[in-house]
């Protein structure tokens, strides 16, 4: 007899390994195609909000949230980092760096390290430690902390990615009074309503992991929503196999 | 030599990520005790948790840095950045007195609790309700379609559904609530059923996102890909 | 080899492709950028044409820019006279040698041709503005071929548009010809013709023809250049070398794209019969081949060149070699009769040897011309002028295009008929002489802010121009000065009438000259001088265009500040939602409305968390995990004050955590604080209940928590007695608490809990305490049976109060929260149609607005 934690294990294990083996075939695969995607307009509308940003000469704004390094949910702040590199490199022709808060000291940490890589690669070289912000230890006093740079860092774009509670629409809202754009996601299932409700651009669920495929961050980016399609897929089939069973009497 | 470093430290973040990974999915014995692998990941994370103790320090000397040059520089907000500075300050004080001192720990963060964090953060919470109600109104105004006026009546609905009506009670049809079933069934079927799929979708983007990380392939930090 | 990176997408390409693999953009250009069309307009030429009054060019040319707005001021050309080269003063010095040769120029060609079309002459570049003069000072002796090149048009004209910088220093060879062809006028050649005389017998060339060629590599022809009647001679030893840039890389003649070239309409018998042999043959050979009208010109023959036989009417050279045909015909096809070609004028100042490179005296030696321009004033009257003498009358046949387009166009030289010396250039075509102002790199549309420079438009004589507005002689190059009007010097000559070609000019550069101007009587002798306009002549399209482009200029140095939107509007509602939303929820506070009736029955997750309780083992101590924000605490204390009014009413040990570092004080607040229901048992920190304190790493911690709780929270707020305390001394492992209650408004958190304790709890309840907004995602783990019990919310709280406890916080905020969720409704929903109404009419705005 197995034991059923064990078996857990092995299941889970089972699952990375044919996720990681999916990565690789289709990012060999992809060499060869063109990826193409279907249209996220809150990317696209990213995009030319970035743009503006440049020709303006105002300062993107990427917050991060609060997740823990340690968290399932610092996928989400992840993601958000890889969001922040790219757009980073696409507005270092700009005047001012952008700036990030974070509600999570390794975030902050890595976010700094994030705008120096980025730096680098800009026309202008110079890094700012303080572009890289941590704004407060709990997710309220984080948005209250962040609230001050939207306002007056002149800021004309704000990206927030990452993990966010509810505190999220104080900053949404202090975006919406400043006129500014506001792409908005989060991991969490009550924030993302509340982004819907409050931002301009909320993508949702899975779409704030296609950050990276979309602003062109990498071809592994893109092989990974390949997987994740494939997955997707597996899944459905696994539940509607298994509600079939059940539904003709099957225990399992 | 900073390659060497480079290198070094993606190898040993991998190295370390597959050890946690392995102890959590082959961390117990047939026997519930902890395996090698197990054991591993204790003193793995006990190692990050310590860090991450330490990253706290980072974070504040760079909250206070922030404010110091805000102060610095005449910036507007800057006295509320001093009275930050001095808060902080007056706490670390105490904190560190109070190892001599437990009382004082409990008097001091109690009464900054109630003083302060208590009523500054409920204060956001209400103004979040007022954000939220008024972002309700305007949704229909800024992104008119069937999703939006689905999504203001489903969380009408909830609303309605959330307690019994003033004056009206529970609007019931053969002794059963009508809101609260309404309710009942969005929350725990809909909103489930829908919250499950979108979980599923977070899970598979947290997947690759964490393999990306573990194979050392997708670094956004330190000048990876 | 390294990869082309593509000019659209960025991305490189292997250097093979021609268009992008990404993108699909072409890498490669389709022409080669060394072989520039012809045809193209290039920045900052005019389409058709580029009439630009004396006084403009001069400015543009010493300027170098012309700003949009600006407007020209008046110069006074007689200043310019000051600046006249050398070899225009020296022909009032050389006033006698001048009359010998007289008679030979100044012989009408009065039998020449009528043109078919107007040439543009004005417009050639200024060595051929030297022939111009050459053939204004003809007579009746001219050849056809050399009156060929007199402009048709004695239109009140510009002269040849200024020239670039650039073309200054490619130009130094042709302008050191433009002296010697302009220089000696005496019968004997000066120096400087004296080698190509030497080769002219063989070659038949007259010297003012070879004296066209590149110093030092007079004789040399094209190789390609078979039709020449004669061979050419031996180069000299600098060939090629010698040529400027700009003739090195013109195409040369050959057999198969002979220009085509053009035949005076009515040639007269005593023009041909004083031609020279070679031209009369060469120009039966033209009349018998008359060719249609080519195509534009050749890829290699520079616009300015091109276009000199493309003017109106006339047919384009099509030439692809090497070597203009101008330059192939005029080396190849010098017929003899060099020493009956005299040069016009005599400078006599000019050293025959003069590299090609060299600049030439009368450039050099521009400042002194400056200053010697007042003696030569007063000297003007001596000037005699220079004839040419007998030429072969019709030498159409070789000649090339420009030539016999030029010889077409050309007037028949009559003797009253006073053709200006610089005619306009209304047939110029585009791409000759680039202006320096608008040259380069300038797109479009900026090129068309060049002034309208229209010939046919009156501007002022030099003579009404108010002297006013002088210009500075010292501050122009002396060949800009060199290029002045001559319309208002000229008219004086005009009125006078038919002298038999032999009037004497009285002012200007060409003062004391005898029959330098033929007049023609065919063009009327009294023609009213033209008046020149000091005014920038723009059209209004171009107006518009600098206009745009000054307010672009302005706009960017103008600070401009991002319009905020009126947010007077979105103010009002926040205040107006905040004030009913207060007042919604404060009035049943204040005054104890009590108009929500009570809450159903608990739902069964109520029932299971209750049960629990009941049946909970009071000896052992409890884990409870304070995990939410301050901010969340006026539901969460509310929802939990009545369960752990039952808890505590069994005297239940607890043990505090937190995974937030605000958690231990709220737990403390909570529990020793003025929490209703709560506070009746008067719990402290270390007795009753142990504050294990912050637990960082989140699941990590959670888990590491699990496996060994007394090895991961050594400490109790700094004191290491944690578990050392009577309630704790027996716990070992997580299974060794009664229960634990997780108390959070985050999914999440709550989440953590569950899976990182699951495998540590054996058998033990975990119950949840939650925010209502954490529900949907919490409930599916108290249906599958991981959560033993669950309290979502003030609703459950209420629902709690009543089955188990007596009311607290719960029913206190009963009435307000009811009041209040209704109050939401209403305001979501009528703002939601109001918002709707208005999103229609805005739309029904924008659309009546755009029709």
């Amino acid at each position: 007899m197995i034991d059923p934690i064990f078996l857990e294990g092995l299941l889970g294990f089972g699952v990375i390994m044919v996720t990681a083996a999916l990565l690789a075939i289709v990012s060999m695969l992809r060499r060869k195609s063109t990826p193409s995607f279907r249209e996220i307009p809150a990317y696209t509308r990213l995009k030319r909000a970035i743009g503006r940003v440049v020709e303006d000469g105002t300062r993107l704004h990427v917050s991060l949230g609060h997740a823990a390094l340690p968290t399932p949910q610092s996928a989400s702040a992840f993601a958000g980092l890889t969001l922040l590199k790219r757009l980073a490199e696409l507005t270092s022709a700009g005047d001012q760096p952008p700036i990030t808060t974070s509600g999570d000291t390794n975030l902050t940490i890595l976010s700094q390290d994030t705008l120096q890589t980025a730096s680098q690669a800009s026309a202008q070289g110079v890094y700012d430690p303080l572009a890289g912000r941590l704004t407060g230890l709990t997710p309220f006093s984080y948005a209250a902390g962040a609230l001050p740079v939207i306002r007056d860092e002149n800021i004309s774009a704000n990206v927030l990615m990452g993990n966010f509670g509810v505190e999220a629409a104080l900053l949404t809202d202090a975006a919406e009074r400043a006129n500014t754009f506001t792409l908005a996601s989060s991991d969490n299932l009550a924030t993302q309503a509340v982004l819907y409700a409050s931002a301009q651009e909320a993508p949702i669920g899975e779409e704030l992991f296609a950050a990276g495929a979309y602003v062109e961050a990498g071809s592994l980016h893109t092989a990974s929503l390949t997987a994740q399609d494939i997955l997707r897929w597996i899944i459905i089939v696994i539940i509607l196999v298994g509600a079939l069973l059940k539904l003709f009497g099957f225990n399992i | 030599m900073k390659r060497i470093v480079q290198v070094w430290s993606t190898a040993s973040a991998i190295a370390f990520g597959l050890l946690v990974l392995a102890g959590y999915l082959f961390g117990h014995n047939p026997d519930g005790k902890l395996s090698f692998l197990g054991q591993m990941q204790v003193f793995i994370l006990n190692v990050a948790i310590v860090l991450a103790g330490f990253a706290v320090l980072i974070g504040i000397a760079n909250l206070s840095l922030v404010h110091f040059n805000k102060i610095r520089r005449a910036q507007k907000g800057a006295l509320y950045s001093l009275l930050l500075i001095l808060a902080m300050l007056g706490t670390f004080i105490i904190g560190v007195f109070s190892y001599f001192v437990p009382q004082l720990t409990g008097q001091y963060f109690t009464a900054a609790l109630n003083a302060i964090i208590l009523p500054v953060e409920t204060s956001l919470m209400a103004i979040l309700a007022v954000t939220l109600v008024y972002a309700s109104i305007r949704l229909l105004r800024r992104r008119f379609s069937l999703l939006s006026v689905l999504f203001l009546a489903a969380a009408l609905i909830v609303l309605l559904g959330t307690a019994p009506l003033p004056f009206l009670g529970n609007i019931s049809l053969d002794g059963v609530s009508i809101l609260g079933s309404a309710r009942l069934f969005l929350s725990n079927v809909m909103a489930t059923a829908g919250a499950r799929g979108i979980l599923i979708g977070v899970a598979l983007g947290t997947l690759t996102v964490g393999l990306r990380i573990l194979i050392g392939s997708d670094r956004p930090y330190g000048g990876g890909k | 080899m390294a990869n082309i990176r593509c000019p659209m997408c960025g991305k490189p390409n292997p250097p093979e492709v021609e268009e992008c693999k990404y993108c699909g953009a072409r890498i490669k250009p389709m022409l080669s950028p060394k072989q520039p069309d012809p045809n193209s307009i290039k920045p900052g030429e005019k389409p058709i044409k580029r009439d630009t009054s004396e006084f403009e060019k001069v400015k543009l040319a010493d300027q170098g820019t012309i700003r949009p707005g600006d407007a020209p001021t008046k110069k006074n050309t007689a200043e310019l006279e000051q600046a006249l080269p050398s070899w225009l003063r020296t022909l009032r010095e050389d006033k006698s040698a001048a009359t010998d040769g007289n008679n030979a120029l100044e012989e009408p060609a009065a039998d020449a041709p009528e043109p078919a079309a107007p040439a543009s002459p004005g417009d050639l570049p200024d060595w051929l503005s030297g022939l111009e003069d050459a053939k204004s000072v003809e007579d009746e002796e001219v050849p056809d071929w050399l009156a060929g090149l007199r402009g048709e048009k004695p239109v009140p004209a510009t002269p040849s548009a200024p020239e670039s910088k650039g073309e200054d220093l490619s130009a130094s060879d042709w302008s050191a010809r433009l002296g010697n062809l302009s220089g000696p006028a005496a019968p004997e050649p000066s120096p400087a013709f004296d080698a190509p005389a030497e080769s002219s017998p063989a070659t038949g060339e007259p010297d003012w023809l070879q004296s066209l060629q590149p110093a030092g590599s007079v004789a040399e022809p094209p190789a390609s250049a078979p039709s020449a009647p004669v061979p050419a001679p031996s180069s000299p030893s600098a060939g090629e070398d010698n040529l400027p840039a700009w003739l090195s890389g013109l195409p040369a003649i050959s057999p198969d794209n002979k220009p085509p070239f053009e035949t005076p309409a009515e040639p007269t018998p005593e023009s041909q019969s004083s031609g020279p042999e070679w031209l009369n043959e060469l120009k039966k050979k033209a009349e018998a081949t008359e060719p249609p009208l080519p195509a534009a010109g050749g890829e290699n023959v520079p616009d300015w060149l091109t276009n000199v036989g493309s003017a109106p009417g006339t047919p384009s050279s099509s030439t692809g070699e090497s070597v203009p045909e101008w330059l192939s015909n005029l080396e190849a096809k010098s017929g003899p009769g060099a020493g009956t070609t005299p040069a016009l004028v005599n400078t006599g100042s000019l050293p025959a040897d003069s590299p090609a490179g060299d600049k030439p005296d009368w450039l050099s030696q521009m400042k002194a011309d400056v200053n010697a321009a007042e003696e030569v004033e007063k000297h003007k009257d001596d000037f005699e002028v220079v004839s040419e003498p007998a030429a072969p009358a019709s030498g159409t046949g070789p000649l090339p295009d420009w030539l016999s387009g030029i010889q077409r166009d050309a007037p028949s030289s009559s003797g009253g008929d006073v053709p200006a010396l610089i005619t306009d250039n209304n047939g110029n075509p585009p791409g000759e002489q680039p202006d320096t102002a608008f040259s380069m790199d300038a797109p479009d549309w900026l090129s068309k802010l060049k002034p309208d420079q229209n010939a046919d438009k009156p501007v002022e004589n030099d003579e009404e121009a108010p002297a006013v507005d002088n210009i500075d002689a010292s501050e122009l190059p002396s060949w800009v000065q060199a290029m002045r009007p001559v319309e208002a010097v000229v008219s004086k000559a005009t009125t006078t009438p038919q002298e038999e070609n032999q009037v004497a000019e009285q002012s200007g550069p060409l003062a004391g000259l005898r029959g330098v101007l033929p007049a023609g009587p065919g063009l009327g002798p009294l023609r009213k001088p033209p008046a020149y306009t000091t005014k920038l002549q723009v059209s209004d399209a171009q107006q518009r265009y600098a206009s745009f482009l000054e307010r672009l200029v302005a706009g960017e140095s103008e600070t401009r500040r991002v319009e905020s939107k009126r947010l007077t509007s979105s103010r009002l509602w926040r205040w107006l939602i905040t004030a009913v939303l207060f007042l919604s929820v404060g009035l049943p506070l204040a005054f104890q409305i009590n108009v929500v009736p009570a809450a159903p029955a608990p739902s069964d997750a109520v029932s299971a968390a209750a049960d629990q309780f009941s049946h909970l083992d009071s000896s052992l101590p409890v884990l409870v995990a304070f995990d939410y924000d301050p901010a969340l605490s006026g539901e969460l204390e509310a929802t939990a004050a009545p369960i752990f009014d039952l808890l505590l009413s069994k005297t239940v040990p607890l043990a505090v955590i937190s995974t937030s570092p605000t958690g231990p004080a709220l737990a403390d607040d909570f529990l020793s604080g003025n929490t209703p229901l709560v506070m009746d048992y008067k719990y402290v920190s270390g007795q009753q209940y142990i504050n294990l304190g912050y637990l960082a790493g989140g699941p990590a911690g959670i888990s590491a928590f699990a496996m060994e709780p007394k090895n991961t929270m050594l400490y109790n707020g700094g004191s290491s007695q944690a578990w050392s305390a009577p309630s704790l001394q027996n716990v070992q492992h997580l299974s060794d608490f009664a229960a634990v209650i997780v108390l959070t408004d985050n999914a999440d958190t709550g989440r953590n809990w569950v899976e990182q304790t699951k495998s540590y709890l054996a058998g033990r309840p975990l119950i949840m305490i939650i925010s209502a907004q954490a529900e949907p995602m919490i409930r599916p783990y108290f249906d599958s049976g991981q959560l033993k019990g669950m309290i979502s919310g003030l609703a459950d709280a209420k629902a709690f109060e009543q089955s188990y406890t007596r009311p607290g916080p719960a029913q206190y905020y009963w009435n307000s929260f009811g009041i209040g969720l209704l109050i939401s409704v209403l305001l979501i929903g009528l703002g939601s149609l109001w918002s709707i109404f208005a999103g229609w009419r805005a739309r029904r705005d924008k659309s009546g607005g755009e029709v």
